[in-house]
């Protein structure tokens, strides 16, 4: 999936906090979010500026492996939907950071709590989507349902069918949008060639999302997130091909982008190296 | 939600230099001060509340931008972007928020519902994991408050009426389950195969005006809807196999197509057999959907299925060496509209059902064939306001030919004993108003009339129910008079009479539920009055008339452990007695089972669903043969006090598993197994007796413990 398993030491290790992070966007002073995050000079207000803000948030902590930082960004949003209990982007912003935080919910004494977040997450994408369609929140919704979908028997018959229909609505929302794209491409490639899936059609998707990632310039608050992403799953791609270069090039590439990106530094890159 | 930052106070230093005040007023759309509202900043804990000028002082140590918000129950909160400290006087509206109703849960009385989710019913997956269900609907339902486990078979007696007086509706319209001369294996509720179907509601009472001509239960079967993509099914196990796809060659149209056989044969003969089957049951389906979107909201569903089964079975009746086999065919065609897009809802729906069936009882042949037509129209209005009307009609054409016919022994000569024909139209209308206020309160009222040639008269069915909610707690009552005209078997016109009363039962009911839908107890009190009851005697001759009376409790606890276990508890208290058709006495009814209890539990390990269901009842009652007197036609019982006697307690456990794989995208297969009759226990169902009548021996019911497995394909 698209959130990586570190070690808690690893996650000890996050550095900013988010109300820290949080000051520093709203006060529009030197709020450095993601490179990838292109900055307006416009300065937002009202919910967009807590949609804008938790969106800078969640990636830091994504990036950073902050667990803390997830579950802070997560009631900051709770406190925001109280001033604006139906602003779209807060609600898929606060769907964003469970299902960010239901992937590291990792190992089966967890996975009552991953249950939970995920399904308070397709609750909140659903009334997001209501109000304003967004291919993202198509797509997430639909990695959340697939997620629930592999829980058991039961769950599969009761998202499976969803999951598929909610990727259908993102594909055709955004049929070049890069984070729809890399989704799918993930998807592709675990997914075996007899049921519509491959490695080939996969790590086509993963470039294609790359390239639409160059064009991609999302207004703030607008989800923003995958670029960095995007070169981590190409690696470890290009490394299943044996294409050991065009690995670590990619590698490099997410890293130049977020050097704080844990889980190329610290797991993927020196897999590389000690192959 | 409107906001201002008028220019005019500034911001106070307090005496903590640290803090700096933030002050403001609060109004309502018409300038009247709002009091009472609670002031926060978002950025941090900080909060005040309006006095009654409207205005606050909120203290705060933030500096910088902030949101300052505004709250009151029932209005949208009022939000601002500020610059603290803040030099002006902050000016917010609030906007009251339309009066929204808040979301019923209470379920109304007498109805009952399986799964998760507040609208859920009993879904087809609730069916065919249920252990010990088979995959029979009915069967499922008899697992819910307000059914009495009166044998092993299909039949749904609810809250102490008879098993005829439980109505099936697909789709609104009426599936034919007629009522039996014999029961060998157990009395049947006709349905449909759960996979078929959308989901199902039972009710075992307190029906709207909607629903007429049923006595004490109601099974709502909703057919499964238009798909939205190529979809299917493959399944495979010991005795069964079956196939379902689904496709949609347009975004608006969809269509669906099932097949299935089964049979019992290779269950039985690895396993054993309860009793002597001759031929084990056996049997087939096959059924198609084609729907149509006709608008956001509306669909023109054409629903058909078509399904026959046999069996044989020996020693079937009171007498050793009774002999039973039937022969069944029966089908539906149902064309159904709904449109929800407007405030006004109509619903339109046409269904056909036909049910043939063969008998022979050792000699004695029997011959049902029953059609009825059904057409059910209604139109609704729903306001935003809570209040709600429906009005409708339905018509109903039943027509019914039986005959009988006698195979002397060691002969091949057969004499015609009867044949009678019979056509019955009924004609029923009613209007049922909803309403529901903010405050948790939900009344609905209606009255439906019927008249039916058979019956030749006129019914008047005023109804109410009342629900009340807070949080978890809600309250429901339910009231009304319920007819329903008796099959036509039952009508046999002698001299020119034609007395033939619509049944009637009079019910009250009131109860009550906390919790929610994983976890709470519902519990219901009723009491039901019959009169003009229609029963076979001993003979297969009928006595009309009766009376009877009902009353009990249901009980109904949920409780979830984790996210993985999940159990639940029905127990049915009864006391149910009717005239007794051969002595005309006041006796225990069929369905006087005084104590039915269901213990279902549900766990999920991983991909593995791990189901038990432990089943007990008290022996329903029965007339035992107290002595014999000799004729010329050999011994004749002398019957006893009428169900004067009751069946040994019924007791059952049964085990299912179930594993399932998904395989890439909505493929998966799913392993299933289940385990009934966990200790193989004795059951009895009935008695028969030697041929002098001076010994009684026992008739096993018909599941002894097998193993069932099998697997299904999702594709």
């Amino acid at each position: 999936m698209l959130v990586p398993r570190f070690s808690s030491n690893a996650a000890r290790r996050a550095s900013r906090s988010a109300i820290g992070a949080l000051l520093l966007s709203a006060a529009f002073t030197s709020a450095a979010p993601a490179q990838s995050v292109p900055l307006a000079s416009a300065p937002l207000t009202g919910a967009a500026r807590w949609a804008d803000s938790a969106r800078v948030i969640i990636e830091r902590a994504v990036f950073a492996d902050d667990s803390g930082g997830l579950a802070r960004v997560g009631q900051m949003l709770d406190k925001a939907l109280t001033a604006f209990p139906d602003d779209p982007l807060l609600l898929h912003y606060r769907a964003y950071g469970l299902y960010r935080e239901s992937m590291r919910a990792d190992g089966d004494a967890m996975k009552d709590e991953r249950t939970q977040a995920l399904e308070l997450a397709v609750r909140l994408l659903k009334r997001s989507a209501a109000s304003k369609p967004l291919a993202e929140t198509q797509a997430l919704l639909g990695s959340c349902m697939g997620s629930l979908a592999g829980a058991g028997m039961i769950q599969g018959m009761k998202w499976g069918s969803s999951a598929s229909d909610a990727a259908d609505a993102a594909r055709s929302m955004g049929p070049t949008n890069p984070r729809v794209l890399l989704l799918e491409g993930i998807s592709k490639w675990y997914t075996p060639a007899m049921w519509g899936g491959g490695k080939d059609k996969g790590y086509a998707l993963v470039q294609r999302a790359i390239a639409a990632f160059e064009s991609d310039a999302p207004a703030r608050p607008l989800p923003a997130w995958g670029k960095a992403e995007a070169y981590a799953w190409l690696g470890q791609m290009e490394q299943q091909r044996g294409r050991v270069a065009e690995a670590r090039a990619a590698y490099e590439r997410a890293l130049a982008m977020e050097s704080e990106y844990r889980w190329v530094r610290d797991e993927l890159l020196p897999k590389l190296a000690a192959r | 939600m409107t906001a201002v930052v008028a220019p005019s106070l500034c911001a106070q230093a307090t005496a903590d230099s640290s803090r700096v005040v933030v002050r403001g007023v609060v109004r309502f759309p018409d300038a009247r001060p709002a009091r009472g509202v609670t002031i926060a900043l978002l950025e941090g804990s900080d909060a005040s509340v309006t006095d009654s000028a409207g205005q606050f002082a909120l203290r705060s140590a933030h500096r910088g931008i902030a949101t300052l918000v505004a709250r009151r129950i029932g209005f949208h909160p009022a939000a601002l972007d500020v610059i603290v400290p803040l030099d002006t006087l902050v000016s917010l509206v609030l906007v009251p928020q339309p009066p929204s109703l808040s979301t019923m849960t209470v379920v109304a009385a007498g109805e009952y519902t399986l799964g998760n989710g507040t609208t859920a019913s009993l879904s087809p997956l609730d069916v065919v994991q249920m252990p010990g269900a088979a995959g029979n609907v009915s069967r499922a339902l008899q697992t819910l408050p307000g059914s009495q486990a009166v044998d092993e078979g299909s039949g749904l007696f609810v809250r102490g009426g008879d098993v005829t007086e439980t109505r099936v509706l697909v789709d609104d319209a009426w599936l034919l389950s007629p009522a039996r001369f014999d029961n060998p294996i157990g009395h049947v509720t006709a349905t449909v195969d759960p996979f078929l179907l959308d989901r199902t509601v039972f009710a075992a009472g307190g029906f709207g005006a909607q629903y007429g001509n049923a006595l004490s239960g109601l099974v709502r079967l909703e057919t499964a809807g238009r798909p939205k993509k190529r979809e299917g099914s493959a399944t495979l196990s010991i005795g069964s196999a079956g196939v379902a796809l689904a496709a949609a060659p347009s975004p608006r149209l969809g269509v669906r197509a099932s097949a299935n056989v089964n049979s019992m044969r290779a269950v039985t003969s690895t396993f054993g057999q309860a009793q002597p089957f001759d031929p084990p049951p056996q049997g087939g389906d096959v059924s198609g959907t084609i729907e149509w979107a006709t608008g956001s909201a509306g669909r023109l569903r054409l629903f058909a299925v078509r399904e026959g089964s046999r069996l044989g079975v020996r020693d079937a009746g009171v007498e050793t060496g009774t002999t039973y086999s039937a022969t069944t065919a029966q089908d539906m065609t149902v064309l159904s509209w709904r449109d929800s897009a407007t405030a006004w809802r109509p619903a339109l729906t046409v269904g056909q059902s036909g049910f043939t069936r063969r008998e022979t009882i050792t000699g004695l042949q029997l011959g049902t064939r029953l059609g009825v037509t059904h057409l059910v129209g209604s139109l609704g209005w729903q306001s935003d306001r809570g209040l709600g009307i429906r009005v409708g009609a339905d018509l109903e054409r039943l027509s019914a030919q039986y005959d009988g016919a006698l195979t002397a022994t060691g002969r091949d000569t057969t004499r015609t004993l009867f044949e009678a024909r019979s056509r019955s139209d009924r004609a029923g209308a009613f209007f049922e108003t909803t309403w529901q206020d903010v405050r948790g309160v939900r009344v609905i009222a209606g009255v439906r009339t019927d008249r039916a040639t058979i019956t030749v008269r006129r019914t008047v069915d005023p109804r109410l129910s009342v629900a009340w909610q807070r949080g978890r707690l809600g309250l429901t009552a339910a009231a009304g008079v319920l007819h329903q005209v008796a099959e036509p078997t039952f009508f046999r016109p002698r001299d020119g009479r034609r007395d033939f009363a619509p049944m009637r039962v009079r019910e009250a009911i009131v109860g009550a539920q906390l919790g929610s839908d994983s976890a709470g107890v519902r519990v219901e009190l009723y009491d039901k009055r019959y009169a003009d009851l229609w029963q076979f005697t001993r003979d297969f001759d009928v006595a009309g008339g009766a009376r009877g009376h009902a009353r009990g409790a249901d009980l109904f606890v949920r409780w979830q452990m984790g996210q993985r276990t999940r159990s639940r508890v029905s127990w049915s208290i009864v006391q149910s007695r009717r005239d007794d058709p051969d002595t005309g006495i006041d006796a225990p009814a069929l369905g006087d089972v005084t104590h039915s209890v269901s213990w279902i539990t549900d766990r999920q390990i991983g991909p593995l669903r791990l189901s038990s269901a432990l089943r007990y009842a008290t022996g329903r009652p029965f007339t035992d043969i107290v002595g014999t007197t000799q004729s010329r036609d050999g011994f004749q019982p002398i019957w006893g006090a009428p169900n004067g006697d009751r069946m040994p307690a019924y007791l059952r456990s049964d085990l299912s598993a179930s594993w399932y794989r998904p395989l890439a995208g909505t493929s998966a297969v799913v392993l299933w197994g289940s385990l009934s009759n966990l200790f193989d226990r004795t059951n009895v169902m009935r008695y028969r007796w030697s041929a002098d009548y001076f010994q009684r021996l026992p008739v096993r019911a018909p599941f002894n413990r097998v193993l069932y497995a099998g697997a299904t394909l999702l594709f």
